[in-house]
């Protein structure tokens, strides 16, 4: 059984994954060590799709799932934004 | 705690992470809207992971739809974290941009401006600094205003045709005043932009002062050479391929042509055929660096049929990148003629110097070596001219007397030239010949040189010994003769003297006796004749010394009262006159001592005999200081034989006569030389 935020969630999220794909070679210019931050997103997007798969089936194993892709984005993102200041820092004059 | 406890825990340990570094360092080095963005997915993030770690330890203290809101908020805030990345990219990207663009603009060499409305709406610091004003001055102002006057309507035609959207000329160069005083060339190119939603001019505008004067001075060098090329003496070519791609309008003249018949055609067939090979080798030699002439002469056949000659000095040079021959060119027609003529004159005189029967040499002044000998010196020399030439007339032992060597350079160093000296020169065979040797000291090519001409005298003088010996003889025999008519004469004095012996009568006894008398000075004067050296002249005061001698000692004078003084120059005077002359000098004393003393008187003969007018006339004077003649006796037409044998004479001689009867006899006679008179005696 899922819920209808959930579901909206990931609609929002496979909206900012098109429009993040569209844009990826922008983004890949614009952003400091932009895999990472890609890798955290793309975490992020599989935790809010397990979410909404542990409504239908295997409800403890996408649960398990869900939360394991959310400590990875957590992480991710955390280096990601140590790397990105530092990175900004040497740039600095 | 269950695993999925700890796994929200990790996760906001992580989220929490991110955020603390993100809000300490996170200002001023990301972009405002991303890190906004950020904190406040990160916020987000952190409020997920501590309501889910809560609602894992049991401890929720919010409603299970406040949560979900958080979720989808969290969601919203992820996706706009890209487009917030990308807008601050845009705004990044417009800055930088607009940087760019300005530093163009500030940084570039040619000035930008905006015209709108016939006024600067935009000017570029460089501008300013071209026009010599300030941004601020300029703007609002029109570009007109900065030209001068005489370009201010080519600006002006073009604004206007701008304006209207008709063609017009979009680069053009005018001069502007610089704010200094100075005049600047600005070359613009205008194009139409809109600015501020308006059609507007953008003028690229480049100060080419610089260029200008540079390329004023060219066209002013290449007008200097075009001048020069043009109007030199010399004609000027270029030739490339084999034809020629410019002649001056001098070289054409030269060959009778006009340029236009003269580029592009090949410059041989101008030229006479027996020259063609030459300028062909070095046509095709010289652009491969084979040897050719730099220098050298043809001949061209002009338009009307003539030729002339043509001194050709060529260079090899790159035309349009390309191996071109240059070609000087000068009409050396005037100097070919004088130069033939000079080869014929010369040639003139080396056959009047080799073939010239006289021995003639060319020798040193200073070393004295033979220059140059002809070929009857080499022939009476016996030598070659190889074996002549480069040594002296010492070393080749030519002159016999060393001294004369001496003394004939002395003469020709000391007067410059030296005629007919004798000299004897050893000759071929071992033959010592007598040579007349004239020189002169010439200077040729600046070398003191001694023209000697030496003529082989040997046969002339063995002419001369045969004329002396001959004219020797003569003399001896014309004394012989003299002298024989004087020991005549004297027989028929002698033979007189006899004769009158037989003879009583007084009267007639003394016309034997001057009889005798006259014979006796015409036989002295032939004894002087052949005891003089001159057998033509005597010494004619000498002879009246004689005669009067004679005379008185005939008459028996001698130690007697009359004295005798005689007046003489020692003068020469030919038998022709002597004999007439003397013949009157016998008349007039032995009138004198027969006549002017009479019962031994005592008084004085004198004779006077000298020359007048610049030694041409004779003047005779005999005089006494006795009685005179008698009066009524006309003297010119006396009948006695003495007196008209006088008159005979003076008038054979040619003179004049002049007697005066004053005090004694006065006696003057004047008359010329037999040969200057003209007349013939005897």
């Amino acid at each position: 059984m899922f819920q209808e935020n959930e579901v909206i969630t990931l609609l929002i999220g496979t909206v900012g994954v098109v429009f993040v794909f569209i844009k990826r070679r922008v983004l890949a210019q614009s952003v400091p060590s932009w895999r990472w931050l890609l890798a955290a997103y793309f975490y992020l997007y599989i935790a809010w799709a397990f979410t909404v798969l542990e409504g239908l089936f295997l409800p403890r194993t996408f649960n398990v799932l869900e939360h394991t892709a959310y400590m990875l984005s957590s992480f991710l993102i955390a280096i990601w934004a140590i790397k990105a200041l530092v990175a900004a820092s040497e740039e600095e004059p | 705690m269950s695993p999925v406890g700890i796994l929200d825990f990790l996760a906001l340990t992580g989220s929490a992470t991110a955020l603390i570094a993100v809000l300490f360092f996170g200002r001023g080095r990301l972009g405002r809207n991303t890190l906004t963005a950020f904190i406040i997915l990160l916020c987000l993030a952190v409020v997920h992971g501590v309501l889910g770690f809560m609602e894992r330890v049991g401890t929720s203290v919010l409603p299970g739809s406040v949560k979900d809101f958080l979720e989808v908020l969290w969601a919203v805030a992820w996706s706009l974290v890209p487009v917030s990345f990308i807008q601050t990219r845009s705004e990044r990207v417009l800055r930088e941009s607009g940087e760019r663009y300005r530093g163009l603009v500030e940084n570039s060499h040619a000035g930008i401006s905006v015209v709108q409305d016939g006024k600067f709406v935009f000017v570029s610091e460089r501008l300013a600094e071209i026009r010599g004003h300030t941004v601020d001055e300029m703007i609002g102002r029109s570009p007109l205003e900065f030209l001068l006057p005489e370009d201010v309507a080519i600006m002006e035609r073009n604004m206007l045709l701008r304006s209207a959207g008709q063609p017009v000329e979009e680069r053009y160069t005018v001069r502007a005043l610089h704010a200094d005083g100075s005049t600047r060339y600005l070359d613009i190119i205008w194009s139409r932009v809109t600015w501020c939603g308006k059609p507007a001019s953008l003028g690229n505008i480049v100060d080419v002062t610089d260029q200008k004067i540079i390329e004023q001075a060219l066209k002013e060098s290449e007008e200097r050479y075009k001048l020069l090329v043009e109007k030199s003496h010399a004609g000027v070519s270029l030739t490339q391929g084999g034809k020629l791609i410019y002649a001056s309008p001098r070289l054409a003249k030269i060959c009778g042509r006009s340029v236009e018949e003269m580029v592009g055609r090949s410059p041989l067939e101008f030229l006479h055929s027996e020259d063609a090979h030459l300028m062909e080798r070095n046509m095709t030699n010289r652009p491969a660096g084979l040897p050719a002439d730099d220098r050298y002469t043809v001949r061209v056949k002009r338009k009307d049929g003539t030729e002339c000659y043509l001194d050709i000095i060529g260079s090899l040079i790159t035309w349009d990148g390309k191996p071109t021959s240059l070609g000087n060119i000068v009409d050396v027609t005037d100097q070919k003629i004088i130069e033939q003529a000079l080869q014929e004159s010369e040639e003139r005189f080396r056959t009047v110097f080799y073939a010239n029967p006289e021995c003639i040499s060319l020798t040193s002044l200073e070393d004295g070596c033979f220059v140059d000998i002809n070929d009857s010196f080499l022939k009476m020399l016996g030598l070659n001219r190889e074996d002549a030439i480069g040594h002296t007339s010492l070393e080749l032992g030519l002159w016999k007397d060393r001294h004369s060597r001496e003394v004939f350079r002395d003469i020709l160093k000391s007067q410059g030239f030296a005629e007919s000296f004798e000299a004897d020169f050893a000759c071929a065979g071992g033959i010592v010949r007598p040579v007349l040797i004239s020189g002169r000291v010439i200077r040729l090519q600046g070398e003191p040189l001694i023209l000697a001409i030496v003529r082989d005298i040997m046969r002339l003088k063995q002419a001369e010994t045969t004329v002396r010996r001959s004219l020797e003889e003569k003399e001896t025999l014309l004394r012989e003769i003299h002298h024989r008519v004087k020991n005549n004469l004297q027989v028929i004095s002698g033979l007189l003297n006899l004769q009158a012996r037989y003879i009583n009568d007084e009267a007639s006894r003394g016309v034997y006796k001057d009889s005798q008398n006259r014979v006796i000075s015409m036989a002295l004067i032939h004894e002087k004749l052949y005891q003089a050296r001159d057998l033509s002249r005597i010494n004619f005061g000498d002879y009246i010394r004689h005669l009067a001698q004679n005379l008185f000692v005939s008459y028996g004078m001698k130690g007697g009262k009359v004295g005798f003084v005689l007046d003489a120059e020692p003068t020469s005077m030919v038998v022709d006159t002597a004999i007439p002359c003397g013949l009157i000098v016998n008349e007039l004393i032995s009138n004198a001592i027969k006549h002017a003393f009479p019962g031994g008187r005592a008084g004085e003969i004198r004779v006077s005999f000298r020359k007048l007018n610049g030694e041409k006339t004779y003047e005779l004077i005999v005089c006494d200081d006795g009685v005179g003649f008698p009066d009524g006796v006309d003297l010119y037409r006396s009948g006695s034989l003495g007196l008209k044998l006088v008159r005979i004479l003076v008038e054979q001689l040619g003179g004049t006569l002049k007697v005066n009867n004053d005090g004694g006899v006065f006696f003057r006679i004047r008359f010329k030389e037999y040969r200057e008179a003209g007349t013939v005696l005897m």
